[in-house]
């Protein structure tokens, strides 16, 4: 069987991008995100938008209902300054070439670490609609 | 975002000064109930076994809640003992898979504590006063631990 073709070419994403995380409003308490907006699924990585090929609007609108979440935004330089080896890769959709991911240890201290440190860069600029 | 202030009244006085999120209490040590710590958990147990609504995953389970809830308990009742006061109250909140997030976030201090869903498992945390003292680490989950109930009298 033939691997799954990837539409868009893998790009490096630079330290002077942005990304774009969306939080369900389970995951936002008082305005702003809880640690629970930083959980990667499975074993795998975060799932983010690179602001090189998404808006914010376009990061909720792919939400089951986009008005129950809010956006997040976090520098890729200020990601990557939290701990060497932590990185973001650009892992274009065949629906989403904005789709990227935030390498994070898959449990332990050094998970729980860098969930807090991502959560003191990361900024609310799109918030839940009422 | 703060965490939750405890509601416990003044009963006496105490050399010891309350640490960052903490109060004092006014009930016997043995009963003592920390409202706010009940009023977080009440709130946690809404979350037990429901779907994520964006992501189709669970919460966490019942099992688990309780897990952490008993954890908290175990310090919180140990640390009433020795300091006379009631400890800040963390918020609880969902962690990946299936883990319950205890997570403190003060003026001078944070701390994470995630208690696994496997129970057979240790849970992890990671705390920092936003400069140059760290603690990370792994903890039993059911038992006394003082070098967290030292971290949550930081001031």
């Amino acid at each position: 069987m033939a691997d799954a073709q990837v539409a868009f070419p893998i790009e490096v994403i630079p330290n002077e991008a942005a990304v774009f995380l969306r939080a369900h409003k389970t995951r936002i308490r008082d305005g702003l995100p809880t640690l629970s907006a930083f959980v990667p699924k499975g074993n795998g990585g975060l799932s983010v938008d690179w602001d090189k090929y998404s808006t914010p609007e376009e990061a909720r609108s792919r939400g089951k209902v986009p008005g129950d979440n809010a956006i997040i935004r976090m520098g890729v330089g200020d990601i990557r300054q939290i701990e060497e080896g932590i990185d973001i890769k650009h892992k274009p959709l065949s629906e989403n070439r904005a789709h990227s991911e935030i390498g994070l240890p898959s449990e332990g201290p050094a998970q729980a670490e860098i969930r807090v440190m991502l959560n003191r860069i990361a900024t609310i600029i799109l918030p839940i609609s009422m | 975002m703060s965490s939750s202030g405890a509601a416990c009244a003044y009963e006496y006085e105490s050399d010891f000064e309350v640490p960052d999120g903490g109060t004092k209490c006014d009930q016997p040590a043995d009963n003592r109930v920390d409202d706010s710590l009940r009023t977080e958990i009440t709130r946690a147990e809404k979350l037990v076994g429901t779907l994520d609504a964006d992501e189709d995953s669970l919460a966490y389970s019942r099992e688990t809640l309780n897990l952490a809830i008993v954890f908290l308990r175990v310090q919180s009742s140990q640390f009433r003992k020795m300091y006379s006061f009631c400890p800040p109250v963390p918020h609880i909140g969902p962690g990946p898979n299936g883990s319950v997030d205890l997570h403190w976030k003060q003026n001078q201090w944070e701390l994470l504590i995630n208690i696994p869903s496997d129970n057979s498992q240790q849970a992890s945390f990671y705390g920092d006063d936003y400069g140059t003292q760290r603690i990370k680490g792994t903890l039993h989950p059911r038992k006394i631990n003082y070098g967290i109930i030292s971290w949550l009298t930081h001031k």
